[in-house]
């Protein structure tokens, strides 16, 4: 193939820039053109430095110092290890500032590694991921990346089993289920250490229940709400109580007016219209049967599915795909709007509840109250975090040791909002959110009970061609928000064909 | 040019017209109208632009309150035991309305007090406050600007994409001024089907050669600098090449031939008839290749994504977008300051347009 | 091109002092100045294209570069089978049938308005025209989202003060092509300034004559103005199908790449990029490139073909 063949490029390579000395940019005229931008080019790295230095009193700087390549030592004499970060969490201007606090003291601390930082946007960082292994210019490490991102990248992540017993990591310090959770990769291969864990639960607005006169949710496993079960039709009667339109009727009323909502009583926000994701509480499932091979809706997704279309069409306390892309609910954060009565979602929701500064919050103060039941069984969908390795990494010992110690790092998960996997940290991690909300006293009993219910096995569990069976199960969970007469069923065993057609045409059926 | 001309014309005998005034007046009249309709039609063509500017000055949070103004506005407030409430015009039982504020809102009955009070107590009021008039007082947050400066660092994201947009608008205009003309004024052999891959080059998706490319350029060292934003603009473009050439087609080839008779060769030629004829053209295309390297996304994403110093604002715009993704205000702040350089140069480059009008009419 | 060579014989003394025959002399100069764009696509486009074209034979997949092997003409035939590429050909002639005419006919009615000799302050009315291609396309696309929210967008709101009932702009799959060629809009800027080059290049002569025949503004508007820019007419037309056909960096802004709603916005370039990059199916996603190459490419030699009795080239033979 052409492309593997680097003597033909480098070949062509030679004598695309012997001609360009020659030849000059577009012939006699414009012989200034090359000479000036390579010029330019040479000379903008050190006087732009310095104007970044000198022009941004900026708190929350977007840039970050530029990495260097990674075939010579680094500034402090170390190997040179890229961390490649925006796949998960970590580009909100706030994390930004800790992850290069977090990179210098580690590169200061020591003379064997330098960690070069490089931070991707979330909504392209796939793409320049791919482009650059594709191009075999891949970063030594990826993170932190949740399971779903590992299942795009599995192929190319490195088993770090090896590496854990030769640099001594401690995996004993974590809960033994916890340990094990990365043993996913390609034949048991555990492509991450155990970083952070994201319990999901349900977050309230106390100001909109205070304004309908309501009590607020149970937190703790087992109590009632207002004399009944807290399960999914006391959520339902709840959030319609808590959906108004503009002269103050709620949804519950006969003159409400679905047309003129203000505010919605209940959404699974950020749940990347997975329908999986959404039908958790009503049961964990996957769209993959345990043979391996045979695509499945189980029942859980049809009743959830239903009870979500309802939810927004008939029912109308749920918003719609309109709704949620407008100004009231603030362009999909729905419930930093403050127009979202109760949002069903994880700990690293922590992050975003207040706007980023200068802007004010306008959540004054919330709680975390437990997820509801289905038939008496309770669901909370569980995200993890980790830090992984490629195989295509020139330096693993390096790179490892790069890890280990971003996997430890408290600064981090505080950051990030993750609830650490391990034990001794979690006191910190708590403190540092409560810093961050004063006014609203959480409740840290409520994501400690939910780690009891996690689904099992995890909304986003791997299936053959990921990528494509997920742009297929998103067609659906997009299109039950966007048409009112959308037919849950019949769709849902469309996607169940479409599905089976992407696993049978999938290039790599076993993980 | 048709109506300066014989407007130019008609001035010259209307001194012994016999209502001048009233001529000048028709005419006047005339302009403002035509001035009128167009001024109506870019302004319904700029709404969004309106809406863009409103946004920049909003204060944040604004758009998320049901019933907010569209213009920038702050909700009024007044302070009660130490506290900020929004003041509500609200209906009393005995007819007359006050300004209060709204302390604790319920479904069908709320708590407000008058602030304006000497001792404020509470007034329990029976009524749905969502159904009330808030007051809003105009404030624009001209801090929106600044914020945005501060935080993306302007001066250097100017200066970059200033750099990489000129250095290759010169290039590309350049080679394609020369390519066109030879397209459009020399016969030679496989002209047709050079053409023809000329254009088929636009039509191929870049995303299929990226990858290629991407490859090609990291071999050659050149990942993390601008050459692959400038250098492969330097060879001529299709979209250039095409255009220039239509235009030179517009040119009359008795001019080319006087001058060949007077003994010019090719590059004289072009200088001294093909480029003065379409100075407009060239301008035009200066522009659109200054304005797609000003805005260029993905490929100085692909290559200056490890050397932040070096990008461009398209780069920053995006990112800041994500970042900011709940605070359009934001966003719309910076999107308006990244527009102050390209309208001035396109302000300049109207001034050739005009000089482009100017040269065709004279020498025909 | 005969007057040319004509020309070329009665060359004066210094060209007459090569031993060349002029055609051949002709075709060297030719050669020269075509020799650079030939020499950069070489170097940047060709073997880019070549590497494609290998590429559409392969299963090559992003992220699993070391696994690639041939397969023929697999992903072409896979192609006959895709309901996502039938839908997105239908979805890009459903724009495209929308779009172009609105393209073309909004930005020669601008030229003509910006071009009045008597309309004052051209110079900033076509600045403000031509502003919006200025905003970063992301920006401006999300400026349109809002402006087009069924619920909240000043669109609708100006349409219930008039007491319509606005639709759902971007929610419907019927409305959203309306509503991304009023989005399209905002990008004529360059061909407006094409087509008013165009029309500042027709000899003012030809309007006086037209007068003179007792010609109407519409007619010469149409006998004199239409023919006099039909080259430059037909390079928009040709400019507004292919990007067209190419359409993507709104539709992804908009939908994230997911082709809502209900495959409404999957248009090729985006079932392109999907297959390549979000997919990781390389190989099939530079067949489809392929694919769209050839039909792009046909649809315009028959544009060319077509406009050949219909386009006036006052310099003579294309």
């Amino acid at each position: 193939m052409l492309l593997n063949r680097p003597s033909l490029t480098r070949l062509a390579a030679l004598a695309a820039s012997a001609a360009i000395l020659v030849t000059a940019c577009g012939g006699s005229t414009a012989t200034q053109s090359p000479s000036a931008a390579a010029a330019a080019a040479a000379a903008a790295t050190p006087t732009a430095a310095a104007a970044t230095a000198a022009a941004t009193p900026s708190p929350t700087p977007l840039i970050t110092a530029a990495p260097i390549s990674n075939d010579q030592p680094g500034p402090n004499g170390g190997v040179v290890v890229r961390w490649f970060v925006g796949l998960g969490t970590g580009g909100q201007p706030q994390q930004i500032a800790t992850q290069q606090q977090v990179v210098n003291d580690f590169n200061n601390s020591q003379k064997d590694v330098y960690i070069s930082l490089e931070i991707q946007d979330n909504k392209v960082a796939g793409n320049i991921l791919k482009t650059e292994i594709a191009a075999g210019n891949a970063p030594d490490i990826i993170g932190p990346v949740g399971v779903e991102g590992l299942n795009l990248f599995i192929d190319q992540l490195a088993d770090l089993q090896p590496l854990i017993q030769s640099q001594n990591f401690n995996m004993t310090k974590f809960d033994p289920s916890l340990a094990n959770f990365f043993k996913m990769g390609k034949g048991g291969a555990t492509i991450g250490v155990p970083f952070a864990v994201y319990p999901s639960f349900i977050w309230y607005n106390k100001a909109l229940f205070d304004e309908a006169k309501l009590p607020y949710p149970p937190t703790k496993v087992g109590d009632l709400y207002q004399g009944k079960p807290w399960d999914m039709d006391a959520v339902r009667a709840l959030g319609m109580k808590l959906t108004v339109d503009k002269n103050g009727n709620d949804a519950t009323s006969a003159n409400f007016d679905p047309n003129n909502i203000v505010q919605w009583g209940f959404d699974m926000q950020w749940a990347d219209n997975s329908p999986l994701a959404e039908s958790s509480l009503f049961g964990a499932s996957s769209f993959l049967a345990p043979d391996g091979k045979t695509a499945q809706v189980a029942d859980s997704v049809k009743t959830g599915e239903t009870w979500f279309d309802n939810g927004v069409w008939k029912d109308h306390f749920i918003p719609n795909q309109n709704q949620i892309n407008s100004d009231l609910l603030a362009k999909g954060n729905e419930f930093q709007s403050g127009n979202l009565a109760m949002d069903e979602t994880h700990t690293w929701y922590a992050c975003c509840v207040n706007p980023a500064p200068p802007a004010k919050p306008i959540v004054k103060s919330f709680g975390w109250a437990i997820a509801p039941s289905y038939n008496g069984k309770i669901t909370a969908k569980l995200h993890a975090d980790t830090f992984a390795m490629l195989k295509s990494s020139k330096h693993p010992d390096a790179a490892f040791k790069a890890l280990a110690y971003l996997a430890q790092s408290g600064a981090l998960l505080t950051a990030y909002g993750a609830y650490p996997a391990d034990p001794s940290l979690v006191q910190g991690y708590k403190d540092g959110v409560d810093k961050q909300y004063p006014d609203s006293k959480l409740d840290w009993s409520v994501p400690q009970q939910m780690l009891g219910y996690v689904d099992i096995p995890n909304h986003q569990s791997w299936v053959p061609d990921y990528a494509k069976a997920k742009a297929a199960w998103q067609a659906f969970g997009t299109g039950y928000r966007t048409s009112a007469s959308f037919d849950v069923s019949a769709e849902l065993d469309k996607l169940k064909a479409t599905l089976q057609g992407i696993f049978d045409a999938a290039p790599d059926k076993n993980p | 040019m048709t109506a300066i001309v014989t407007g130019a014309r008609e001035t010259g005998r209307s001194f012994s017209d016999r209502s001048p005034i009233a001529r000048a007046y028709r005419r006047f009249l005339g302009r403002s109208m035509l001035l009128m309709i167009a001024l109506i039609i870019i302004g319904a063509y700029l709404l969004p632009l309106l809406y863009m500017a409103t946004t920049a000055l909003q204060q944040p949070g604004q758009s998320t309150t049901p019933g907010s103004p569209v213009w920038p506005a702050s909700p009024q407030t007044a302070t009660y035991q130490g506290q900020q409430y929004p003041v509500y015009s609200v209906p009393m039982p005995d007819g007359s309305t006050r300004s209060l504020i709204l302390i604790e809102p319920g479904r069908e009955s709320s708590t407000f007090v008058d602030p304006s009070a000497a001792n404020p107590t509470p007034i329990e009021w029976q009524g749905r406050w969502r159904t009330l008039q808030q007051a809003w007082t105009f404030s624009p947050l001209l801090e929106n600007f600044t914020t945005a400066w501060n935080q993306l660092n302007f001066p250097q994201l100017m200066r970059n994409t200033f750099g990489i947009a000129a250095l290759s608008t010169l290039g590309a205009v350049l080679s394609s001024v020369l390519v066109a003309y030879g397209f459009a004024r020399f016969r030679f052999p496989g002209k047709n089907l050079l053409f023809i891959i000329l254009i088929a080059t636009i039509i191929l998706p870049f995303q299929v050669t990226l990858l290629p490319q991407y490859i090609m350029f990291t071999r050659l060292g050149w990942n993390g600098t601008w050459l692959p934003l400038i250098i492969p603009h330097c060879f001529a473009n299709a979209y250039n090449v095409f255009l220039l050439r239509q235009y030179f087609l517009t040119i009359p080839r008795e001019l080319d031939e006087a001058a060949m008779i007077d003994g010019a060769g090719p590059f004289r030629i072009l200088r001294s008839v093909v480029v003065p004829q379409s100075l407009a053209a060239i301008t035009a295309v200066s522009l659109f290749h200054f304005f797609f390297a000003w805005n260029d996304f993905f490929v100085p994403l692909l290559y200056l994504s490890s050397k932040p110093d070096l990008q461009p604002v398209s780069i920053a715009i995006q990112e800041y977008n994500a970042l900011y993704a709940t605070q359009p205000t934001l966003i719309q702040a910076a999107a308006l300051m990244t527009m102050v350089v390209p309208i001035f140069v396109f302000l300049l480059a109207q001034r050739a347009f005009m000089r482009g009008v100017v040269v065709t009419g004279v020498d025909k | 091109m005969s007057a040319s060579t004509q020309a070329l014989r009665h060359l004066p003394a210094p060209a007459r002092r090569s031993r060349l025959r002029p055609s051949v002399r002709e075709a060297l100069w030719g050669f020269g100045f075509v020799g650079i764009w030939i020499f950069g696509l070489l170097v940047f486009t060709a073997g880019p294209m070549i590497a494609s074209l290998v590429l559409s034979f392969t299963d090559f997949n992003m992220v699993r570069p070391e696994a690639v092997t041939f397969v023929g003409i697999d992903n072409y035939v896979r192609m006959l089978g895709d309901p996502s590429i039938s839908a997105s050909l239908i979805a890009t002639v459903k724009f495209a049938v929308i779009t172009i005419p609105v393209t073309m006919v909004a930005s020669l009615g601008f030229a003509v308005l910006l071009n009045q000799p008597s309309l004052p302050a051209k110079g900033p009315l076509r600045a403000l025209v031509y502003m919006p291609m200025m905003i970063p396309l992301v920006a401006s696309t999300l400026v349109w989202m809002g402006f087009l929210n069924t619920d909240t967008g000043w669109l609708n709101g100006i349409l219930r003060a008039l007491g319509l009932a606005g639709p759902d702009w971007i929610n419907s799959d019927v409305w959203v092509y309306p509503a991304l060629s009023i989005m399209g809009l905002w990008g004529i800027g360059n061909f407006m300034l094409i087509n008013i080059a165009g029309l500042q290049s027709v000899p003012t002569e030809l309007y006086d004559a037209a007068k003179i025949d007792g010609a109407g503004r519409w007619q010469s508007f149409r006998r004199v103005t239409i023919p006099m820019i039909s080259p430059v007419l037909l390079y928009n037309l040709v400019i507004v199908l292919i990007g067209t056909f190419q359409y993507f960096t709104q539709a992804y802004t908009m939908t994230n790449g997911k082709g809502d709603p209900n495959n409404a916005t999957l248009f090729m370039n985006l079932v392109l990029y999907r297959e390549g990059f979000v997919f990781n199916h390389m190989g099939y996603a530079a067949a489809i490139a392929w694919l769209l190459f050839v039909i792009v490419l046909i649809l315009t030699l028959v544009l060319f073909w077509f406009s050949r009795s219909r386009v006036y080239y006052a310099g003579g033979d294309r």
